[in-house]
């Protein structure tokens, strides 16, 4: 050993002999432990040896430090010497390990599965050159409502349940729980100019009895592009694109003519149900999850109407744009066969630590 | 709506196949599913045509009847008195499974001797088909079926069951589904008839009509019939109103049903003699003013609701319902026939306040189009005129003050494709148009004029033909392509950023993150949370509403009352922990990110995003390789230290005083001088009010508005790993228990050599003087120039000890 003992390789030795020390349980171990750190060629013996060559001015007090640890390193394998021998002889010279016991638990933690579908659709639209934003919870009923095309006493707005706040009127309108993230759409218009991609996820609330299809209370992602030159075929491209990315290539995908006052034409976009589908094990005329249909809506989608964007500033001339929006609940059902979305907001960690 | 298929059928080619109708419906924007209500099979039952009728020659009753199902004439004995020759029936031949009504079972039909004559077959009561209890004749089909048709294909008893979407009053329509169908095969309806013959009497001479505001009421058309008998409609009628699900009630009254379920228009039929002077008036309501309805309810009126009325009272809610006192009732044979056109919003506004609903205002409201109002007239006139051979008064009156001219809308094939991203020729364009019944007129070659029909008041402007053109040829004919434009400008989005981090970091410590709901009582708000000078916002309709005299003793009891909006995430929480340990679990480490909502005068509320978390129970899973010890404070306070260095900040806890929290287990949260959140161990009567008895719930709150500025400032830099050797000495101090750790580790960490403390024992015992404990800190030093020498180290701590001592009085325990 040709170490010049400074006060810091004295402690380190120290430190690693005594935790040398802890492991080894057999005499004959401890024996081995003895002669490589306090034997004639052993390593703390070495330190001592090589005394002399370490400077005039600190060589007194590196002696001392060294003589003190030999004496607890003899010490403790005094100690640890008539433990062994005390200790039952019949023990082989390795430790028995039982490589079955489990290992030691690591407690994971995990995202809401609402937050891991809206974090993936976020990402597919994200690569897609979408932006992501987010708005109010709770909206003025304009834009709720009449910025998207649904007046006052039009029955298009028995479409969404509403659950109110209790206000006074004001130039907005009353106050409520947003029904839908589409709000979102003419808060953007508002304040960007042209173009714009953009999805917004968010927290919605409907007047609604629960039951294991309905909630009063989840969240839906919104999606608006507008540009010069946008038609209805980048629409059907880009939920095609979405699709393929969230359900897999495999997937059919099905765009029939639907209605919602914001956008012209409407669009509901469906999925060849996985239940029953060739691939699946239900017969198509059992089946609970499409409703014999063969299709599971996931999207409600279309071009924005010209009076939204007129309202919203834009030039509906000009412009022309895309709009969707679905519900990250009901994609994680889908994936996952989630049978109550009820689940989800009562937050039972049986049911969440399972995503 | 139900719209039976054997209603439909009689508007339609007969060519046109039905076959996946519900599919078709559906892809071109009409929500349908077709159901089948029969029993039993009708396995090889068709529809077979009376040829002849001769008498059985062994039996009186019986008949020999000739029957054509198409490719086969059939001989067979029936007893039925309604049979007649050219009528459609239905047919079960030799082998038809048919039920059997003792047994309810299917039974295959036998080929069977009748008082010696062979019968080939059996022509089917309702009975026997299982679709009624009529067994007193044969069921005869209308005459326009296709003979040889399976009779399980153009039975009434299969229903189209469709969801029209609001802006399609005319599918609230057999016609509207029919036009639908018959574009769909690039043809046209039957249109029904509306011819009757008129008496010479005049219209006008038997009542009058005035509009008094017609800004509620676009049009209004009378008519008056008088003969009438009141009696039961003919079988027809009201085996379609049945089918349609509507209960027959009386000819009249069953014949405007009917022209509603077929035209869309409501309508409605007055008792003239019991209009006072036969003089009606569309007119706003006088403020409480009073008018029973035909439901025999009570209506208190406003003055913004519109009423049909005589020279004295109401006798109708305009668009809504008729009043009791001008029905129709068995005396009446003169009748005065409404058919009119509201303003949409007036109506659904009117029953909105009555709390009212019904077939007629549903349509109102959807904006039926004021050409409607005449072709619904005079549809049921000419019904009325057949089916009670009433006489008509001439010239109808027709009130319409502001007869808007329908306007025309240009559409380019131009236009069309920047639309659709896919090109349409001016001919398709216009086949499409007209198999619609929308009239095209060819302005050049690339441009149409069109006029909308009658019953669509939702084709507005050229997006809305546009749709047309795509739903009627398909959406599947559009072309997918990616967009090509370049990616418009982002905007930062640094509130939302925060959260992603902040949910990453408590997932990476272990934690589960919830989303609660932003509901709950107020009581409960209140019971977490220091008073404040503020009340949440609170729900003009709420679900659940606690009742005025509800009283409770815990206050979980009051969580099912979700009137308000959350101030707090608290609630939410402890909620979520209380139902988790009711479920067994143990070791809960719970966070959510979530908005409490404040309120603003005349405003919406201020959405402030807070990360809370919740731990309660064991620290770890139950496992050989750990010891089973409940979480405290400081799990708590380890997350939040290992979240603000990863958001490369420094936090500083300093004592707090919170009501959610033990007073001694309490700290805020401060960065840069800035409280930024509380984190401490739940009162246990708070808890216990939730329900939790087990364990300590330990809870931390992070106002992320409070945070995100102090995160934008922050900046990383690389620092240099050390070129010499790190030293450490080992000291144990006793202090008094009122000298903190934090002035300990901080008076250390003072001296310039000292580059880390960690604390790594806490001692407390009867060898210590009393209110005295023992601290363990490992110092670690360094210099950047040289190795230390132990006299340097010996310096240091000999100077930080004597200082320790000067300003906390802190004393050395031992050393190593």
């Amino acid at each position: 050993m040709d170490n010049i003992p400074d006060i810091n390789n004295i402690n380190e030795t120290y430190e690693k002999a005594l935790g040398e020390l802890k492991d080894n349980k057999t005499e004959q171990d401890l024996s081995t432990w003895r002669t490589k750190y306090l034997g004639r060629k052993g390593i703390l013996t070495g330190l001592l040896r090589n005394l002399k060559s370490t400077p005039i001015d600190s060589r007194r007090e590196i002696g001392q430090q060294l003589n003190n640890i030999k004496n607890l390193l003899e010490n403790n394998y005094e100690e640890a010497i008539n433990a062994a021998g005390k200790s039952d002889n019949k023990n082989s010279s390795v430790n028995h390990v039982d490589i079955t016991m489990p290992g030691r638990p690591i407690q994971n933690g995990r995202l809401h599965p609402t937050t891991q579908i809206i974090r993936e659709v976020c990402e597919a639209f994200l690569s897609m050159g979408f932006d992501v934003a987010e708005g109010p919870e709770v909206e003025w009923e304009y834009y709720n409502f009449d910025a998207l095309n649904i007046p006052a006493d039009h029955p298009a707005r028995d479409m969404w349940d509403t659950l109110w706040v209790e206000s006074d009127k004001q130039e907005k309108g009353n106050i409520l729980l947003r029904t839908h993230t589409s709000p979102m759409q003419a808060r953007i218009m508002e304040n960007r100019e042209p173009p714009v991609r953009v999805v917004v996820p968010g927290k919605v609330f409907r007047y609604e009895a629960s039951d294991a299809t309905h909630e009063w209370h989840f969240y839906q992602v919104e999606g608006l592009a507008v540009d010069q030159g946008l038609t209805f075929a980048d629409l059907k491209g880009t939920l095609f694109e979405f699709a393929k990315r969230i359900f897999g290539e495999n997937r059919k995908i099905r765009f029939r003519c639907d209605y919602f006052p914001f956008v012209e034409p409407g669009v509901d976009m469906s999925i060849d149900c996985f239940a029953c589908s060739d691939s699946g094990s239900i017969e198509p005329e059992n089946c609970s999850i499409c409703k014999r249909t063969g299709w599971i809506e996931i999207m409600g989608a279309g071009m924005v109407h010209p009076r939204v964007l007129e309202q919203a500033g834009y030039d509906p001339n000009k412009y022309t744009g895309f709009a969707f929006g679905l519900g990250p609940e009901r994609i994680a059902m889908l994936k996952y066969g989630i049978d109550d979305i009820r689940h989800f907001y009562s937050n039972d960690i049986r049911f969440l630590n399972q995503f | 709506m139900k719209i039976p298929i054997l209603w439909l059928r009689e508007y339609l080619d007969e060519n046109i196949s039905l076959d996946n109708i519900a599919h078709k419906l559906t892809m071109a924007g009409l929500e349908s599913e077709l159901q089948t209500i029969k029993q039993g099979t009708w396995s090889g039952i068709l529809v077979g045509e009376i040829l002849e009728i001769e008498k059985h020659p062994n039996a009186d009753r019986l008949n020999l009847v000739t029957v054509d199902i198409n490719n086969e004439v059939k001989k067979v004995v029936c007893g039925a008195p309604n049979v007649e020759i050219n009528q459609k029936i239905a047919f079960a031949k030799v082998g038809s499974e048919l039920l059997d009504h003792e047994s309810q079972q299917l039974v295959p039909l036998q080929a069977a001797k009748i008082r010696g004559v062979v019968s080939e077959g059996m022509i089917c009561s309702e009975k026997e088909l299982g679709i009624g209890d009529n067994h007193d004749g044969i069921l005869v089909l209308p005459p326009k079926v296709p003979k040889g048709t399976k009779l399980e294909s153009i039975l009434g008893q299969e229903i189209l069951e469709t969801e029209p979407t609001p802006n399609r009053p005319d599918w609230l329509s057999v016609i509207g589904v029919a036009r639908e169908i018959a574009a769909l095969n690039n043809t046209t309806i039957i249109e029904p008839s509306l011819q009757f013959t008129e008496s010479n009497e005049e219209t006008a001479t038997q009542a009058s009509i005035t509009i008094e505001d017609s800004d509620l009421c676009g049009r209004y058309t009378a008519s008056v019939i008088s003969g009438i008998k009141i009696q039961e409609s003919p079988e027809w009628l009201k085996e379609k109103l049945i089918s349609a699900g509507q209960r027959p009630i009386n000819n009249i009254v069953d014949i405007t049903n009917f022209v509603m379920l077929e035209t869309g228009q409501p309508l409605h039929a007055f008792d003239l003699t019991k209009i006072q002077n036969s003089t009606v008036k569309i007119r706003r309501a006088k403020d409480k003013e009073i008018l029973i309805t035909l439901d025999d309810e009570k209506r208190t009126l406003s003055n913004d609701m519109l009423v049909i009325a005589d020279e004295e009272k109401p006798i109708g809610l305009a668009g809504i319902m008729g009043g009791l006192h001008s029905e129709v009732t068995d005396n009446t044979t003169t009748i005065l026939l409404e058919s009119a056109s509201f303003l949409p919003a007036n109506i659904r506004k009117t029953r909105t306040e009555l709390k009212m609903r019904t077939e007629a205002s549903h349509r109102f409201e959807r904006h039926l189009n004021p050409g409607l109002a005449i072709m619904g007239q005079k549809r049921a006139i000419h019904l009325i005129q057949q089916i009670t051979q009433g006489s008509v008064c001439k010239n109808i009156i027709d009130v319409y003050p502001n007869k808007i001219a329908t306007e025309s809308i240009i559409i380019t094939t131009q236009k069309v494709t920047e639309v659709l991203g896919t090109k349409f020729t001016l001919k398709q364009m216009q086949t499409i148009f007209t198999s619609l019944g929308i009239e095209s007129q060819e302005v050049n070659k690339t441009t149409l004029e069109i006029t909308p029909p009658y019953w669509r008041s939702d084709i507005n402007i050229v997006e809305d033909l546009i749709e047309e053109l795509a739903r009627i040829q398909g959406y599947e004919i559009i072309p997918t392509k990616y967009i090509s434009q370049p990616i418009p400008p982002r905007e930062e989005q640094p509130e939302r950023n925060l959260s992603l981090k902040i949910q990453d970091l408590l997932v990476l410590s272990g934690m589960q993150e919830i989303i609660t709901y932003p509901l709950t009582s107020k009581e409960a708000l209140e019971f977490v949370e220091n008073k404040r000078d503020i009340v949440p916002m609170k729900l003009a309709n709420p679900m659940s509403q606690k009742p005025e005299d509800f009283t409770y003793s815990n206050i979980s009891d009051t969580l099912g009352f979700r009137e308000y909006l959350r101030t707090n995430l608290r609630v939410g929480m402890l909620e979520t922990i209380a139902h988790n340990v009711r479920y067994g679990a143990d070791n809960i480490k719970l966070f959510e990110v979530g908005k409490q909502y404040i309120p603003r005068n005349n405003n919406l509320p201020e959405e402030l995003r807070v990360a809370l978390g919740g731990f309660c129970g064991n620290r770890d899973q139950l496992n050989w390789t750990n010891d089973q010890e409940p979480m405290d404070f400081f799990d708590a306070k380890g997350i939040i230290n290992m979240t603000f260095k990863e958001l490369k900040l420094e936090s500083i806890f300093t004592p707090k005083i919170d009501i959610l929290f033990e007073d001694e287990i309490c700290s805020a949260i401060v960065v840069q001088g800035t409280e930024v959140g509380v984190v401490g161990q739940v009162k246990n009567e708070i808890a216990r009010n939730f329900g939790i008895n087990t364990k300590p719930v330990i809870i931390f709150e992070l106002n992320l508005h409070k945070l995100l500025p102090l995160t934008l400032n922050t900046s990383q830099y690389f620092s240099k790993l050390p070129r010499f050797p790190i030293s450490y000495r080992d000291i144990a101090l006793v202090v008094d228990n009122q000298i903190s750790a934090i002035t300990l580790i901080k008076s250390i960490n003072d001296h310039k050599l000292v580059i880390n403390v960690d604390l790594f024992d806490e001692f407390t015992g009867d060898s210590l003087p009393s209110g005295h404990r023992s601290l363990a800190f490992r110092i670690h030093f360094y210099d950047q120039d040289h190795t230390l020498t132990s006299e340097e180290i010996n310096e240091s701590v000999d100077k930080i000890l004597n200082k320790l001592q000067h300003t906390t009085g802190a004393t050395i325990r031992e050393t190593r």
